[in-house]
């Protein structure tokens, strides 16, 4: 399926360390716009290195490889910058920032991608509407936007609020690393609405996933194994279910 | 001033009537270090409540009379070996009576093989090398310990070569029987090489019935080496009119691990002292103490924590369990050297009023001067949570019984760090007994 | 990790520059050089006191002579030659000014620069719609000018400079000056008493919501000049008062002295609010230069549910050794303190408070968070004490530091003393740098280091931030260097 679209993502070669450790050992991957993608793995694989060194976390050594979003190299850029270029990193774990609100931070960080993008910032009247609608899709209570970052919210809400970012950031490629991770059924279609809502013909998904579950509420069109810091097959949705029934190590 | 000075003068005329018989006297190095240590006492006199690290210490007894080192057997009262505290652990002991070792009360048989025991005494007068590098210019930082200096009469030398890891704890156990205002300057010194192990516990106990104001200043120097590990252990439940002052130092090297479990119940006046240099990296300190203090008591424990190397850590937890008109004290400092990155340092202190007229102090305190750290300190006083007393009586506790459960409580979360399974029960039994003793005194 | 390095950098710059550090020429006129009876006759004649106050100035000097400058904080200086110092420097002009039109244009332009609002029909700079703030104007030893006070007046509220209410209202200032602070109290209150020369005066009668908030811009203009200012607020039964103070100084290589004293006393059902911008010059980055600001600030709760609620944000000075204190005497009355300290470069501070419970079901809250970069240094001290007849009595204390340099330190030397069972206390404090994970996530979301740093040193302060009023919150977040926070929430 891929190849059929405009190539958004395009991870060549990719090798990443952390100390003498080799995470990464050569991770190809083109994501096109329109499409989302899953990548599946068991623990260790490096799933969560890749999410994080697409986006430019320290700590992470590359020591081969090309990653472009719509032909701009991000190896190259900060990661505020690579969140300019409209990449987003939904945590496995998000952080709490104490005495910060959940709407100053977004209204901080969506004026920064203005800015750095040239364009005009928005007026507080008009993005408190814009993100009042978007917290009301996903059902949040108003008074979630009050408190501070993620601080006392429940593994679900840190969740949902990962996706009201998304919704309000509106980014154009989205990694979302094990968002699925610790959701009940109510909060894993709240969350599943919210990455369906974000999917259009100018935007594309990455899902980084332990389960199978998730998938069957966003429909991937393509499904990755990762084993050890490789990608050993790729497939269409139906390799999902192959891997739930069968396990990683009999696909692979 | 003139009272102060008279005191003063006391202990040096008997510092100089004594100092031909002090052990070591025959040794250069010994002699002139005893002399500067009473020289610099003589110049400081004991330190005064406008010492910060003194603050909260009842200071008054020293002030008011000297007490005079029991110098001859003549004033040692007969202890039999009946007379000894039960023994609830196998393992070695070593008992000092009234400030000098004791070898026919002393249980050497289980002493392991691979660790060397002998009396600070012998080591001075015999083997004065032995101990040389860990005295000469240790004159001590406070009157109390130069006092100690100059006059130390006896203690412990136990040394433990590289790897050497004992399997029985040692104890060494402290009785005193000299008659009023009688004073022992006992001195420690406990050198762990690179990976040995070691249980130690010290016992400091009256055995003479009649309370008599005996001071008993103790001062250990602790060496941990890399890779070792001392586990020190201290119960101290001397009489109610007697004083206890115990200090130790202690250096740990990288990858060492120094802990201390204290269980102070008793004296008049009792005062710990724990000042800890981390000095390799992964160096680790562990303090936790319980203080259970009773009317008229005045109890401190004082903890300095250097971390000098990155990659430290620390964790202190003490507690106190006070009953009406005691007193009791934490002061706990944690220095975070310059380049002392990746320090972990947490320190926290409750106290639990039990009474009227009870007073608990703390002073926890940071000195930071690395950025990559997590230190932390918490502090609470408070008395027993009354929402929880009334539960327990709605269970059909009665009073008495609901507040023995939650004073237990409070007590027991500090006895889960104590990895030596039979001392956690000792201890446990000490609690429970002074929890009776207590109720008694506040039911009379 | 290079890019922090970056990011201290920037802090570091943005908490650096000194907008205030101009000096104003006008022509001045001063005591005589350093301190003996004659200087303290010069100035008690300047300001023509009652032979009571001549009196009370001259023993305080006596008792002085006897002190010892204290030792124990955590703050190191040069010693400081008291010989050196002029006591007294008032600009020629402003003796006495019955409007404004006979104020110096010079110093009315000096007002006009620092943002602060002489005339009764401006407001704070920089804020649209603020409500109106009564303003006393102290320039280097005496008062310039105090607006509102006619609007004040008519309210029963007595909003003056000190020198002169103790020429108008002597029974209101002989009955409370000392009353708090006692003249032999400390070193620097001691000075203080000694040669003060104005500050601010205010009386809140009974049952009076003062209409406005009231506040205080002391301004350090002449050179080799210490500032000893005394203020004096009194709140009757059931009133409230909201009083802010700002401080500045010029940019001059010399230390400067500032010793002053603030002295509140609050009776049943009443409250005072108190808040400070302390914005002293903190010397060049290489530690020349700055004010040492010794001030001891001090309310007694006497009355039943009194309360006294402190709040500052310091980021001025050289050296600040301050403790802002609550005596609480009331039953069930309130002390609060909440301070936010950054010191940077070279700078030391060694700032707390001390809650002092001695009526029955007092309480009080103690919210300090310092920030710490550069070479500097920054001490929260502070001391709860419960007496044995105060039952019932809480206390929450929460101290959280951060570093931002591998150079700089934090310090946290809590005293609890209780000798009270019923008390129920609880302190916590911590120390660490931001995290790189908090950093990454911000980030990642398109903040710049930069703004992602200030962001979270915003959020860090905001507990205390959010006490002050509107106005003020406006000029100390700017002070912080960091954009405005919560203009949307």
């Amino acid at each position: 399926m891929s190849g059929n679209n405009k190539a958004m993502l395009v991870v060549k070669g990719l090798h990443a360390r952390v100390g003498d450790v080799e995470i990464l050992k050569g991770i190809d991957l083109e994501i096109g716009a329109g499409e989302t993608h899953a990548i599946m793995g068991p623990n260790g694989a490096g799933k969560s290195t890749l999410a994080n060194v697409l986006c430019g976390r320290p700590g992470y050594e590359i020591t081969a490889g090309e990653v472009s979003l719509n032909g701009k190299d991000l190896l190259a850029l900060a990661p505020h910058e690579r969140a300019g270029e409209g990449l987003f990193l939904g945590f496995q774990y998000p952080v709490e920032i104490p005495g910060v609100s959940n709407m100053n931070f977004l209204r901080t960080a969506l004026n920064s991608l203005k800015k750095y993008r040239g364009e005009e910032e928005m007026d507080a009247a008009s993005f408190l509407k814009m993100l009042r609608a978007a917290a009301a899709d996903l059902k949040m209570a108003p008074e979630m936007l009050k408190r501070a970052v993620n601080q006392d919210f429940s593994g679900g809400e840190k969740k949902r609020n990962e996706m009201l970012q998304m919704a309000v950031l509106d980014p154009i490629m989205a990694v979302l690393d094990e968002t699925d991770s610790g959701l009940d059924i109510d909060a894993l279609k709240i969350v599943a609405d919210g990455i369906n809502a974000f999917r259009g013909p100018e935007k594309a998904v990455l899902l980084i996933t332990h389960y199978q579950r998730l998938l069957d509420y966003v429909v991937p069109d393509q499904v990755h194994v990762m084993i050890d810091g490789r990608i050993v097959r790729s497939g269409d949705k139906e390799l999902a279910k192959e891997l739930e029934e069968k396990g990683y190590a009999e696909v692979a | 001033m003139n009272e102060k000075n008279q005191i003063l003068d006391a202990y040096d005329t008997a510092f100089h009537a004594a100092a031909a018989g002090l052990p070591g006297s025959g040794t250069d190095w010994a002699t002139s270090l005893r002399h500067d240590a009473m020289a610099g006492f003589r110049a400081s006199g004991f330190p005064t409540r406008r010492d910060e690290a003194w603050r909260y210490t009842n200071l008054t007894p020293l002030q008011k009379r000297p007490y005079l080192a029991a110098t001859s057997a003549n004033e040692i009262t007969g202890i039999e070996r009946a007379d000894l505290p039960r023994r609830d652990m196998d393992g070695a002991r070593i008992v000092m009576v009234n400030g000098r070792f004791d070898e026919t009360l002393s249980d050497l048989g289980p002493l392991d093989g691979s660790l060397t025991f002998m009396s600070l005494a012998r080591a001075l007068d015999e083997k004065p090398e032995l101990v040389e590098p860990y005295l000469v210019g240790e004159t001590g930082e406070d009157g109390i310990r130069r006092l100690n200096t100059a006059l130390m009469a006896d203690g412990s030398v136990i040394i433990l070569p590289a790897g050497a890891r004992p399997e029985l704890p040692l104890e060494i156990l402290y009785l005193n029987s000299a008659g009023e205002n009688a004073a022992a300057h006992i001195r420690n010194l406990v050198v762990l090489e690179a990976g040995a192990s070691l249980d130690l516990i010290e016992t400091c106990r009256d055995t003479s019935g009649n309370g008599s104001a005996f001071w008993s200043n103790i001062v250990s120097t602790m060496v941990v080496g890399e890779g070792a590990s001392l586990n020190h252990h201290q119960i101290q439940t001397i009489g109610s009119e007697a004083l206890l002052s115990a200090a130790a130092n202690v250096r740990v090297a990288e990858g060492g691990h120094y802990s201390n479990f204290v269980l102070t119940a008793g004296g008049l006046v009792t005062r710990n002292e724990i000042h800890i240099l981390l000095q390799g990296r992964d160096a680790q300190a562990t303090l936790d103490g319980l203080c259970l203090a009773r009317a008229g008591q005045s109890l401190a424990n004082v903890t300095i924590v250097e971390h000098q190397s990155p990659a430290a850590s620390s964790k202190q937890r003490y507690k106190s369990i006070l009953q009406a008109r005691a007193s009791a004290a934490f002061l706990g400092k944690v220095v975070v050297a310059r380049d002392a990155q990746h320090s972990e340092a947490h320190q926290a202190s409750d106290s639990l009023l039990l009474g009227e007229g009870a007073t608990a102090n703390a002073k926890p305190e940071l000195l930071i001067h690395a950025d990559d750290v997590k230190c932390s300190h918490g502090a609470t006083v408070g008395a027993l949570d009354k929402a929880a007393l009334f539960y327990l009586n709605s269970r059909g506790l009665d009073p008495a019984a609901a507040k023995e459960v939650l004073v237990t409580a409070f007590a027991e979360e500090i006895l889960e760090c104590i990895s030596l399974a039979p001392w956690r029960q000792i201890i446990r039994a000490e609690i429970a007994g002074w929890m009776r003793d207590g109720e008694k005194v506040s039911s009379q | 990790m290079a890019a922090s390095v970056e990011t201290r950098e920037q802090v570091r710059q943005a908490t650096e520059e000194y907008r205030f550090g101009f000096s104003t020429d006008v022509e001045s006129e001063f005591a005589p050089l350093g301190l003996n009876e004659e200087v303290i006759r010069f100035i008690s004649a300047k300001k023509n006191d009652p032979k009571w106050l001549l009196d009370w100035r001259l023993k305080a000097y006596g008792i002085w002579l006897e002190q010892e400058e204290p030792t124990w904080a955590l703050v190191e200086y040069p010693e400081i030659d008291y010989q050196g110092i002029y006591y007294y420097a008032a600009p020629k002009s402003v003796e006495g000014p019955d409007s404004l039109d006979e104020i110096d244009p010079e110093i009315l332009r000096t007002y006009e620069k620092l943002g602060i609002p002489l005339r009764e029909q401006e407001v704070l700079a920089g804020v649209k719609g603020a409500p109106k703030i009564a303003v006393d104007a102290v320039f280097d030893s005496v008062s310039v000018a105090t607006t509102f006070r006619k609007e004040l007046e008519s309210a029963g509220v007595i909003f003056m400079p000190i020198s002169e209410a103790v020429q108008a209202h002597p029974e209101l200032v002989r009955k409370y000056l000392g009353s708090v602070v006692p003249m032999r109290d400390n070193f620097f209150a001691t000075l203080n008493a000694a040669v003060f020369s104005d500050g601010t005066f205010v009386y809140i009668p009974k049952g009076v919501r003062c209409p406005m908030e009231l506040s205080t811009y002391f301004r350090i203009n002449a050179q080799n000049t210490g500032q000893f200012e005394r203020t004096l607020i009194i709140a009757e039964e059931g009133s409230y008062v909201s009083y802010l103070e700002g401080c500045t100084a010029p940019m001059r290589d010399e230390n400067q002295l500032h010793a002053a004293v603030v002295e509140l006393i609050v009776m049943d059902d009443a409250e005072i609010k108190y808040s400070t911008v302390q914005n002293w010059y903190p010397g060049d980055k290489n530690g020349k230069g700055g004010i040492y600001n010794f001030v001891t600030k001090r309310g007694l709760c006497q009355g039943r549910n009194s309360k006294i609620s402190w709040t500052q944000v310091e980021t001025g000075s050289a050296i600040t050794w301050k403790y802002p204190s609550c005596v609480l005497k009331g039953e069930n009355s309130v002390g609060e303190f909440y301070s936010v300290a950054v010191t940077n470069n070279f700078q030391q501070a060694d700032t707390g408070t001390k809650m002092i419970h001695i009526g029955k079901g007092s309480r009080s809250t103690i919210i300090s968070k310092g920030i710490s970069t550069g070479h500097s240094s920054n001490s929260y001290r502070g001391l709860v004490r419960v007496l044995a007849g105060a039952d019932n009595v809480r206390n929450f204390t929460q101290c959280d530091s951060l570093l931002l340099s591998d150079q700089c330190s934090a310090n946290t030397v809590p005293y609890i003393e209780v000798s009270n069972p019923t008390a129920q206390i609880e302190h916590e404090a911590t120390t660490s740098r931001i995290s790189d994970d908090q950093l990454f996530y911000c980030l990642q979301r398109g903040l710049s280091e930069e703004d992602a740093v200030a962001l979270i040193v915003n959020g860090f302060c905001r507990e205390v931030m959010k006490q002050l009023p509107m106005e003020f919150a406006v000029e100390a977040q700017k002070l912080l260097g960091i954009s405005l926070e919560g203009s949307v929430g």
